[in-house]
Parts: C-alpha cells; sequence; structure tokens
C-alpha cells in the first residue's frame, strides 16, 4: 500500500530543476547525499521543479534500502523530491513526497527517507556541520531516523548521548578511535541495536543513522562519513635538552692557544739561553 | 750552531710550537667551513608548492558529480570501516647514520604532535599519510635532545643534504625509498603545519626536529628543522 506523504515548507522559492550544475555557480553548489531508510521498499528518486515527475527527472534508481548515494552536487534552491517503488510510472503517486524542500547553496545536507516515530515513510534534510575538528578528534553524529520511541545512545555501554528523538540528531567531537556504539529504549541499557564497532575517524564527521521499524524487529545502523574536516597538529615539539656541543673547536682552539703561548715562551727562552 | 746547543733547542721547540699552533688554527677554520648552512637543497619550497588551502570536505573521499544521476552504497558500519594503513616501523638514513625505531604517534593534549621520550625512538604521525598513501605527507619527528639521555636519533639531520638516501620500512618489511631535496631551519612559531602535516597533493617524506639556539628558560630549541624527501625508485 503506497502512503503520500506531501511534506510541506515555506512558501515556494524558484525552484531549480535537477540539471547539470551550472559551472558559474559550482563553487555555491550544495553538497548532496541521500540516504534510503525505509525497510522493505526499493525505490527510485526523483527531482523536479514542479510535482510532475517525469522521466528526465530521475535522479537514483533502485535504490536500496540501508544504502547511501556518492554526493551530488546541486545548486542552491528549493527542490520537489518524490520517491516510487523501483519500476514505476512516475506519473503515478509517489510513496513519499516532500515538497520546498531548501538546499542552501554551499551546504552540506543529508536527505534521508526514513520512517517517523509512528511508522509512516518520510524525507527529512538534515544539514551537516562541516567545522574543522581538533587535531586527533573525529565528529560523532546520531540521528534517530527509525519507528522508534525516544532512545540513548551508548558508547563503550554507557549513554553518551540520552532522550533522542525522532526525526533528530546528536553530536560530539570525540578523540579519534573505535566506539562500541549502541541504541537502547531511553532510559535503559538494554540494546536494540548494536552493538558494533563504529570507527570515529580523525578529521571526519561519522553519521550513525538508526533506522527501520522496532514493531517490525528491523532496526538497524547505516553510517555516513565526511573527510577533510582535519586540522593540524600545532607545532613539533622535538628537544627538551641542549645538543651536546661539538668538542672539536674548543679543543683545537686551546692547542693553538696553548701552542701560540708555547712558542712565544720558548722563543724567549732561546733568546735569554743565547745571550 | 748544533743540536746540542740549548738556544737552539728552545728555538727549535718554539718553532715546532708554532707549527702545531698553525695546524691547530687551520683544523679550526676547516671546522667551520664545514658548518652545515642554515638551509640545504630547496630548503622549504618543495612544501611550499603544495595546495595551502584549508581542507575543504569530501564527501567519503569522493568529488560530488555533477551530473543528476548518483550511485549508491552500503552504508551498514561493517561495510564502510577501512583498511587499516600499513605504518612505517624504522628510518634509516645510511649517509647520517641515522638508524631508528618508528612508532605511530596522536596529539598531546595541547594540540602538538607527540614525540617519543626515548632518543632512539621517532614518531609517525598516524593520523597523515603512510609511505603507501599515494597522497599527502609521511611526517615523522623525534627529539635532537633529551635531558634525560643525550642526543636523539635525528640529531643529524641537522647535515642532511640533498640527494641523500632515506629509506622507511614497514612493518610488513616493504622498504620506501626517498631521496632528500631541501632541509630548511626555521623558528618554531612559523611553523608551516598546514603544510608539513598536508593529507593532499605530493606524497613527499618529512622529517622534523628541532635545532638552532637552546632557550634554557623554555627547556626548548628555538627553531624546527625541517628536511623533505621525495620518493624514488
Amino acid at each position: 500500500m503506497r502512503r503520500v506523504i506531501a511534506v510541506s515548507a515555506a512558501a515556494a522559492a524558484a525552484a531549480l530543476p535537477f540539471a547539470l550544475a551550472s559551472p558559474a555557480s559550482a563553487a555555491d553548489d550544495a553538497s548532496v547525499v541521500v540516504v534510503h531508510g525505509v525497510p522493505d521498499l526499493t525505490v527510485d528518486v526523483y527531482g523536479s521543479a514542479d510535482d510532475e515527475y517525469s522521466s528526465e527527472e530521475l535522479l537514483l534508481e533502485d535504490f536500496e534500502p540501508g544504502t547511501i548515494t556518492d554526493p551530488v552536487a546541486l545548486p542552491g534552491g528549493t527542490y520537489n523530491l518524490a520517491v516510487f517503488p523501483a519500476g514505476d510510472d512516475p506519473a503515478g503517486d509517489p510513496a513519499i513526497e516532500a515538497n520546498d524542500v531548501d538546499v542552501p547553496a554551499g551546504a552540506n545536507i543529508s536527505v534521508v527517507a526514513h520512517l517517523d516515530e509512528s511508522g509512516t515513510p518520510t524525507l527529512t534534510p538534515f544539514v551537516n556541520d562541516t567545522a574543522p575538528t581538533a587535531a586527533g578528534e573525529g565528529r560523532l553524529v546520531v540521528r534517530h531516523t527509525a519507528a522508534a520511541p525516544a532512545v540513548d545512545v551508548l558508547a563503550g555501554g554507557e549513554p553518551v548521548f540520552t532522550g533522542l528523538t525522532n526525526p533528530n540528531e546528536e553530536s560530539a567531537d570525540l578523540p579519534a578511535g573505535t566506539v562500541s556504539a549502541a541504541v537502547a529504549l531511553a532510559g535503559t541499557t538494554d540494546p536494540v541495536i548494536g552493538p558494533a564497532d563504529v570507527d570515529v575517524q580523525e578529521g571526519a564527521a561519522t553519521i550513525v543513522y538508526a533506522w527501520g521499524s522496532a514493531e517490525d524487529g528491523n532496526l538497524a545502523l547505516a553510517v555516513q562519513t565526511i573527510d577533510g574536516l582535519h586540522s593540524s597538529p600545532s607545532g613539533v615539539p622535538s628537544g627538551t635538552a641542549e645538543v651536546p656541543g661539538d668538542t672539536m673547536p674548543v679543543a683545537l682552539a686551546g692547542v693553538a692557544l696553548a701552542a701560540a703561548l708555547a712558542a712565544g715562551l720558548m722563543g724567549l727562552r732561546a733568546r735569554r739561553v743565547r745571550a | 750552531m748544533s743540536a746540542s746547543d740549548p738556544s737552539g733547542r728552545w728555538k727549535a721547540g718554539s718553532t715546532a710550537a708554532a707549527l702545531v699552533c698553525a695546524a691547530a688554527l687551520v683544523g679550526l677554520g676547516g671546522w667551520a667551513v664545514s658548518r652545515p648552512d642554515d638551509a640545504a637543497g630547496e630548503g622549504f619550497s618543495a612544501l611550499a608548492t603544495e595546495t595551502t588551502a584549508p581542507p575543504s570536505p569530501t564527501l567519503t573521499g569522493t568529488d560530488p558529480t555533477p551530473s543528476a544521476r548518483a550511485t549508491a552504497r552500503p552504508a551498514d558500519p561493517q561495510a564502510v570501516r577501512q583498511d587499516a594503513t600499513v605504518p612505517p616501523s624504522r628510518l634509516r638514513i645510511p649517509d647520517l647514520e641515522v638508524d631508528a625505531t618508528v612508532r605511530p604517534v596522536g596529539v598531546q593534549p595541547d594540540g602538538a604532535m607527540v614525540i617519543p621520550a626515548a632518543p632512539t625512538r621517532v614518531g609517525w604521525y598516524r593520523y597523515g599519510s603512510a609511505p603507501t598513501d599515494p597522497e599527502g605527507h609521511t611526517v615523522i619527528a623525534g627529539h635532537v635532545a633529551t635531558i634525560e639521555d643525550g642526543p636523539g636519533a635525528l640529531a643529524p639531520l641537522v647535515e642532511a643534504e640533498e640527494g641523500m638516501v632515506v629509506e622507511v620500512v614497514d612493518g610488513d618489511g616493504t622498504v620506501h625509498r626517498y631521496e632528500v631535496r631541501g632541509r630548511e631551519r626555521i623558528s618554531k612559531k612559523r611553523l608551516p603545519t598546514d603544510e608539513i602535516f598536508a593529507r593532499d597533493g605530493d606524497p613527499l617524506l618529512v622529517l622534523v626536529t628541532c635545532g638552532g639556539e637552546y632557550i634554557p628558560e623554555l627547556g626548548a630549541h628555538r627553531d624546527n628543522i625541517v628536511v623533505t624527501a621525495e620518493p624514488v625508485g
């Protein structure tokens, strides 16, 4: 059964088609990935300036649940997105539709197709934080995009984010390393997802999506990584002591001085003795 | 005048001493001339040609594609885990008698690179590139000297010259060869960290230690010595 949801936003501004990014505005293009977090539904994704979708406006074909696209460059603007069961005629009714999705110029965005808390498919755009991380750290972001009540996120068995609800996110910059991540219903520690090893990469944002349906027993994690956020170390403090001095010049200077003195004294003595 | 003449002996002794003095002065002059210059070869320029733009986010390492079609990849945590890089384990510079153990190191609480305490050990910046990476700098640094243990493995770096061979050996035995392109001494305050620790651009080897004037109040040298080397063979 298809359920059509229209996610409306602010009044429509000029909506641009999913055309090739024009070179003049390439620097301002937004970078967009699409996350498929709706279980059991292989889909085609279309984007359009209006709410009619044609085959030229196909963005993604045979998109499987639990997969994430490579980034696509899009000029900033607002877009209408529609998700159809794979192979369906885009003239028909979409499974999920989102109108006036705002894609700000230069932004880094993840558009997530997922179930809301009550299990209805929906589309949520998340703006990704690409601020630099400190040297040696990575950014862990967790997004609740599952049909499930509020959850706590555990790292190594300890809650790091609590009371996270659909469709929200929490994030923290952490020392880089592998985290044993799990998701539990809020206030509990029994995992409903995981634990699974998640690499918090240095200099990157590691974005973990909780997706699926608690009721259907198919809750799972999906991971998106954004590289290039690293900072350099502040310096190289390589030397706590003075380098032991070269003794040769001192020795040579001493020899020269002693020899000069000896030469002078012996010369004087030679003159005295001759007399 | 015979050799047994006392004044003759003193004169001979004086002449001998004068010769010794002259020899010592010549030796001193030779030593002074042999001191390494502040910079050798290309100095820093190998680093300076690298991109200095601040890193801009690249999603999963690929550039955004300008076409409307996109490709999708599995995203479960197991699928996205990257293979561990092979870290370097030994650094050798035969011309300078450098032979040191290399350990992966990270960042101190103050944000500076960690330097292994034992002077025979040097540190490889684990978040940067490794010799097996096609891009970015492999950065290896070590103490020039420590209070406890005297001169460090990289103390001879101050005499590195263009063309000297550097070998970095991986834990699996692979030997990576480089040739020195430049050496430069630079005040620590002006160390170009973004260039040294660049993760894109040419795959150079960058070796860093300390040098220049020692500042007792700080317990540190004023400058860093930076040697850049290019892969060969």
